[in-house]
């Protein structure tokens, strides 16, 4: 029997069987162009930001998929500085940018993530597309911890910097501010989009050899603890967890140490990554779900349907029936995929993801 | 220079540790010192940190630091070191900016001179730039994928006001790769920083026929 995609997705998460090996993707930025909008328009148009999302999940048919415009609006009340153009969000540039500056740190004060006037604006724009798809694909939102969260908001590669030049002052605001911050934000955020809430998507972004230094991950693994686990009392604590790895280097051995008793998944960023699904599949695959395989970058933007076709094969070849397996992708698919492309994934899974498994 | 402050001008560099560089190099500033031989000694520490990073001892955040507090260092004191060659570099189309500035740390630690013209570049500001400050290099990072074609039209731009002979350009940025590079007509391509400072020396050989 055919499942729906959220069946698909909560089974997939569950180790248990499946008809079809389950796909994620989104897209703010095709979701924006579905909605015939320019940014200036989605960003503060819920309506708008809701039939872009839903058009998305319609066309493209993944089962799992999320809805959100860009990585700031929650973080306008603590003080980040936006520019929305007709085809971008990004921020300003740091005041700090050029000149390290610990003060930045302790003068950093808590404001609720949803007093900015775009808050309002996402959060409904959420719940529409939750109450009218979330009983079909698995929606869900995907989260930084505390310090990544204080990298976006202060600016990635400055608080990369700033890690190493005066770790203790960092650490500091990203336990006094950051972690309440962040507790406040995914329980809002939460709350906002039920009862259609299955999942949370949990970033782990600083865990990347490019990224954070490794000598920090110990503290901060410690504060992006205390916040899940607050979070979990908080929304429920049998909610599935999923993880996102969006870097090149990411320390998935290094997450699963310290996560692996509260995650129900691990995804990253393969191929594109320097770690490969076949060692995911054997050091893990047989506890823990694992989602990889679309190459967003490459492949999937200035690749042919072929291409695609033969990227999924590959996928499906090492994970598929070796353990429970998704396809995904390592970030949100960019504003120039060909729409070819995304329906050959679908055509491509379909082809050697139905179980049980055929290679063509 | 004194030497106490050269030593621990260099320790704290090598140790990351932002209080005592920033110290030290007050005292430096206070004394008016010639920077030749400290800033010299700091492009070499700003190599050793990317042997280290490339051998994967170290990460990204610690050449955005290093980075950071050689910039400092070059604010601060004044150089007789030769330039081995004149770059411009930005980031087209958005504003990112972490790469393209480790970039511009590590070629300027290595010789060169580096004029940075920012983020959310257009490709016409490119062509003024190279008309106005007539680099070497063009050196332009391209962080989101919508941003790719600024790269394309830059070169295109330069080849038709006849500038394009007398530069060479190099490409970068996380959405890049080699084959874009070679589809849009650039002299060269890195994924890192480390890479592209090799890069620059190896084209930089090209246009003064093979004498780097």
């Amino acid at each position: 029997m055919t499942m729906t995609g959220l069946e698909r997705a909560l089974a997939y998460l569950s180790m248990e069987k499946t008809d079809k090996i389950p796909i994620w993707h989104q897209s703010s930025d095709i979701s924006r162009k579905l909605a015939g909008a320019t940014f200036r328009e989605f960003a503060f148009d819920a309506k708008k930001i809701a039939a872009g999302h839903i058009e998305y999940v319609r066309k493209y048919k993944p089962d799992i998929s999320g809805v959100n415009t860009d990585m700031w609006w929650m973080l306008e009340p603590m003080g980040a500085q936006i520019e929305i153009l007709d085809h971008i969000i990004q921020p300003k540039p740091s005041p700090n940018k050029d000149r390290p500056d610990p003060e930045v740190y302790d003068k950093l004060e808590y404001r609720s993530p949803f007093e900015g006037p775009r808050a309002k604006v996402v959060l409904e724009g959420m719940k529409i597309v939750f109450d009218r798809i979330g009983n079909e694909v698995l929606l869900r939102h995907g989260y930084y911890g505390p310090a990544g969260n204080l990298a976006v908001l202060f600016g990635i590669p400055e608080v990369m910097r700033d890690a190493v030049l005066f770790p203790d002052v960092m650490m500091r605001a990203v336990k006094r501010v950051m972690l309440p911050w962040t507790v406040d934000f995914i329980t809002g955020v939460c709350e906002a989009v039920k009862p259609n809430l299955h999942n949370i998507c949990w970033a782990m972004s600083p865990f990347d050899y490019d990224l954070m230094p490794r000598e920090l991950w110990d503290q901060i693994a410690e504060v992006e603890l205390e916040a899940f686990l607050k979070i979990r009392d908080n929304v429920g604590k049998d909610l599935p967890v999923t993880t996102h790895f969006c870097g090149n280097r990411p320390a998935l051995d290094f997450a699963m140490e310290k996560f692996g008793r509260y995650i129900n998944e691990l995804q990253f960023w393969w191929p594109g990554s320097d770690y490969p699904l076949e060692t995911a599949v054997q050091k893990y695959g047989d506890r823990m779900p694992l989602m990889a395989g679309i190459d967003h970058t490459r492949t999937m933007i200035t690749g042919t349907p072929a291409d695609v076709d033969r990227m999924v094969k590959t996928a499906i070849e090492i994970a598929g029936g070796k353990c429970s397996f998704a396809l995904g992708p390592g970030c949100d698919m960019a504003y120039i995929t060909p729409d070819e492309n995304l329906y050959a994934l679908v055509e491509a899974r379909d082809k050697y993801g139905t179980y049980p498994l055929h290679q063509a | 220079m004194d030497k106490d402050i050269v030593n621990g001008l260099l320790a704290s560099f090598g140790a990351f540790d932002y209080k005592a560089f920033t110290s030290l190099l007050k005292q430096a500033q206070a004394t008016n010192a010639d920077g030749t031989e400290i800033l010299k000694a700091l492009e070499d520490a700003m190599s050793d940190l990317c042997s280290r990073y490339e051998n994967k001892e170290l990460s990204v955040a610690h050449l955005c630091a290093a980075g950071g507090l050689f910039q400092l260092a070059r604010e601060s004191l004044k150089s007789r070191n030769p330039v081995k060659g004149k770059a411009i570099i930005c980031t087209m189309g958005s504003v990112h900016y972490g790469g393209k500035n480790i970039v511009k740390w590590l070629m300027a630690a290595n010789g060169y001179e580096v004029i940075d013209i920012g983020e959310n570049v257009a490709p016409e500001r490119v062509v003024e730039s190279v008309a106005e400050s007539k680099p070497d290099l063009v050196c332009m990072s391209a962080a989101l994928v919508v941003c790719l074609p600024l790269q394309a039209q830059a070169i295109q731009m330069l080849k038709a006001r006849n500038m394009r002979d007398n530069v060479k350009v190099l490409v970068g940025g996380g959405v890049t790769s080699k084959a874009w590079a070679d589809r849009i007509g650039a002299d060269g391509w890195a994924k890192n920083g480390p890479e592209a400072v090799r890069e620059a020396d190896r084209v930089l050989g090209e246009l003064r026929g093979g004498r780097p």
